[in-house]
Parts: C-alpha cells; sequence; structure tokens
C-alpha cells in the first residue's frame, strides 16, 4: 500500500521510514527523524566548528587605515544621501501646507474636497510593480481598457466637457 | 505665517480680478527596474561581498554530495584541490592551511555543474536551438536593462530609462510645462484631483490606468502671466499608454534631469523638489 502511493524514483530512506514506522513493536521510541537525516546530524556536529571556519583576517596597518577610510567614505555617501533627501521632503511637505494654507482663503470649496477623507480605505493598486534587477519580457503593458462600469459612468459627463 | 501670507495675497489681488483655480498634474512613471548603482556604490558593495566570502565558512560537500556518488564525482572534476602543505617545501607566499580541501586563508570558489552549454562551448549552438523556451534546464539570461527606445532615444515611450522616474510634460505655445486643466463650467465645483483626471482623459485618451496619489495638491504655482493658480496633483501611470486625442499636440516621457534642460528655468526651479532624482 505504502509502496504504490511513492511514484518510481529514489526514494527509499522514505520506504525504510515507513517500514520501521508501521512494524515497530513493544516500545515505541520517539524519534520521528530519519536515519539519514540522524547520520548528517551527528557528521556536522562531530565535525569541529573551527575546522569548517576561514583564518581570521589579521590586517596591518596600512590595511587597517584603508579599510576604516573606506568605512567612513561610506557613512559620509550615506549621510548626504539622507540630508538630501530629509531636505527634498520638508521641501515637499512645506509646499503642500502652502498650497492648502492659500486654497483655504481662495476657495474653502475645494478645500472642503481636497482635505475630506476617502469613505474607504486607499491601498495601493496591484499593478504598482517593485523594482527588479532586471526587466519582464514585456516593460510595459500597453493594451489597458477601463473596466466596463467604469466607461458607462463615465459617457455622460463626456459629452459636457468636450 | 498664515497671517502674512493672507495680507500678501489680498494686497496683491485687490486691484485686478482674482486668479483663476487650475490643476495641474504630474503624472509620472515610477521605476521599473532597481536605480543604477553609482560607481562609489559598486566599488563598496563588490568589497563588502569579497569580505562576506572571505569570511564564509566551508562549504559542506558531505552533505549536498554523498561520497561515491555520480554527482559527487562531478562535483570533483569541477572543483580541483587546492595546492596541499608539505613540510618539505617552503612556501613563500605563506603556508597553505587545507581544511576540508579549502585553503583557510581564502575565499572558497565553488563550481556547480551546468545543466546547459554555456557560450562559446562545443555544442552551445545546437543546444539553444532544440531546447524549448520552458526547458527549465535552459540557461537563463536576465533581459537587457537598456531597451529599445533607450536606443532609439525615443523620448515619448513609457518603455525608457526604466530605472528612473519619467515625467510626463507636454508642449503649450511652445514651451514645454505639466498639463495644466481649468473648470470650464463655472457652476458645478469640481475637486482638483477629478478636474485633472478629466483633463487627463480629455488629452490623453481613457486607456491610462493609473493611481492618485492624494486629494491634497502638492504644490501651488502662481502663474502671472496668465493669472492662474496652478494646484499639482501627484499621481502615477501604472500601464495603458497616453495617447494625445488632438494631433497638434507634443508630450514626452522625461527624467528630472531632462526637465531640467527642457522646461523654462524658472518654472523648473519652482516646482524641481516635486521630482525625484531617483
Amino acid at each position: 500500500m505504502f509502496k504504490s502511493m511513492i511514484p518510481n524514483g529514489n526514494h527509499s530512506h522514505i520506504i525504510t521510514n515507513t517500514i520501521f514506522k508501521t512494524f515497530s513493536r513493544g516500545k515505541r521510541t520517539a524519534t520521528t527523524i530519519n536515519a539519514a537525516t540522524q547520520k548528517i546530524v551527528n557528521q556536522l556536529s562531530a565535525l569541529s566548528a573551527s575546522r569548517k571556519q576561514p583564518k581570521l583576517i589579521r590586517l596591518c596597518q596600512e590595511d587597517l587605515i584603508k579599510h576604516r577610510t573606506i568605512v567612513n567614505a561610506w557613512k559620509v555617501f550615506k549621510r548626504q544621501r539622507e540630508q538630501k533627501r530629509t531636505a527634498q521632503l520638508k521641501k515637499q511637505y512645506e509646499s503642500i501646507v502652502n498650497a492648502m494654507e492659500d486654497l483655504k482663503t481662495s476657495s474653502p470649496e475645494l478645500f472642503e474636497l481636497a482635505s475630506e477623507k476617502p469613505k474607504k480605505a486607499v491601498l495601493f493598486p496591484l499593478e504598482m510593480r517593485t523594482p527588479t534587477d532586471y526587466p519582464a519580457n514585456t516593460p510595459w503593458i500597453y493594451n489597458y481598457s477601463p473596466p466596463a462600469k467604469f466607461i458607462k459612468a463615465k459617457k455622460p459627463t463626456t459629452p459636457e466637457s468636450s | 505665517m498664515v497671517g502674512v501670507l493672507r495680507r500678501s495675497i489680498v494686497r496683491a489681488y485687490s486691484s485686478q480680478t482674482s486668479p483663476i483655480i487650475s490643476s495641474s498634474l504630474l503624472l509620472s512613471r515610477n521605476p521599473i527596474i532597481t536605480a543604477d548603482l553609482n560607481p562609489f556604490e559598486a566599488q563598496y558593495y563588490k568589497y563588502q561581498s569579497e569580505l562576506w566570502r572571505r569570511l564564509m565558512w566551508t562549504f559542506p560537500k558531505w552533505f549536498y554530495f554523498r561520497e561515491g556518488t555520480l554527482a559527487e564525482q562531478r562535483f570533483r572534476q569541477l572543483n580541483k584541490d587546492p595546492v596541499s602543505y608539505n613540510p618539505d617545501i617552503e612556501y613563500p607566499q605563506g603556508k597553505p592551511e587545507i581544511r576540508h580541501r579549502r585553503d583557510r586563508r581564502f575565499k572558497q570558489v565553488i563550481n556547480l555543474p551546468k545543466t546547459y552549454k554555456q557560450v562559446g562551448e562545443e555544442g552551445h549552438e545546437e543546444e539553444s536551438l532544440t531546447k524549448s523556451h520552458d526547458d527549465l534546464a535552459r540557461q537563463i539570461i536576465p533581459n537587457s536593462r537598456v531597451t529599445k527606445a533607450d536606443e532609439s532615444n525615443d523620448l515619448t515611450s513609457l518603455e525608457r530609462k526604466l530605472s528612473r522616474t519619467l515625467y510626463l510634460v507636454i508642449n503649450q505655445n511652445n514651451n514645454w510645462v505639466l498639463p495644466n486643466f481649468v473648470e470650464s463650467s463655472t457652476e458645478e465645483i469640481k475637486a482638483l484631483h477629478t478636474l485633472a483626471e478629466d483633463g487627463l482623459y480629455k488629452i490623453g485618451g481613457e486607456k491610462i490606468n493609473y493611481f492618485n496619489v492624494s486629494n491634497t495638491p502638492c504644490h501651488l504655482r502662481i502663474n502671472e502671466v496668465e493669472n492662474k493658480k496652478e494646484f499639482i496633483i501627484k499621481s502615477h501611470i501604472l500601464s495603458g499608454e497616453f495617447i494625445p486625442q488632438d494631433e497638434s499636440l507634443q508630450y514626452l516621457w522625461l527624467t528630472k534631469e531632462e526637465l531640467k534642460g527642457k522646461l523654462d528655468p524658472q518654472y523648473y526651479y519652482e516646482i524641481s523638489h516635486l521630482f525625484s532624482d531617483v
């Protein structure tokens, strides 16, 4: 029965394991780990870590200075990039505040519409992609057509606007 | 701050008619591939990854390749043992320290058997002809980061500069500007983002899938020449295409640097902080 469930191939350890489990009598052991895995675990634990580890890097004074210079240069680079980004974000925020303050005085109705919270939570659309290292076979999808209900809803407004 | 702003507005517009409120659209195509690294970044990442490889533990060959199997034999053919230590020989470059067939002093380079023939190898051409596109054993060659649109320098294509954010600009009276829309009917009040959306569909067709970032305008630009207040609405194009409904309408998809060259300097200076560097 068990053999028929297993497709042809290299599954000998599975078979032995099942048989072992099925025919064990008397005292049942709690170990469910299979023999082959147990062997590897034993091997891995028997090998001392020091044998697997690489040699420590011992840098001379000159190399150490070089390494520190590289790390410091990286920190400076990152800090400058971060400062630039923070400054830009601050500017963007200020321009939003400025626009809304102006809108409040020049058109209170539009201000209400612009600042009202959406009734449904706005989620990021599924079509939005995370950048990958290499482009997909079709980098851009051109054949988009709006959903049918959207077109119907839009149609009455088009003659007015055009 | 607010008080000053109000007073200045009152003073500026008391003598003339109040400015028209209009809505501009900052439509962007977000990057499709990761940003290009600058030379310093690339060098630093290389340095770090080399350090990481040097400090990595020895590859547990005995775990992946059981001794005496064909796979192990193939692995051994590809990975030759390093020069072993002989006490009778002098090593000017330092004594080799072999542990588990690895010289502990260096990083370990592992070559794994390939399921395909590489370029220049015997039988590569036949294989590329016979192997199907869905074959799991085929060699995986990533697509180029430079597209056809980049090669032909097609500024109207959405497939150009995949690693950068592109922005839509249109030509108005021989000036490149962000598309700007004014409400035609005066009775009905339309929210700024709706105005921008309708305007976009009107000039670019309805086959645009886009995501509006917020109903709130992200910038106010006071256009004194046309007596207009331009509220800029930010949104992203996700799919579809901008197809100009008017034949004469010229449009471009440009990066921040290219915008600097195309836009009027004063206009660019006012809105440059809205554009992304990536």
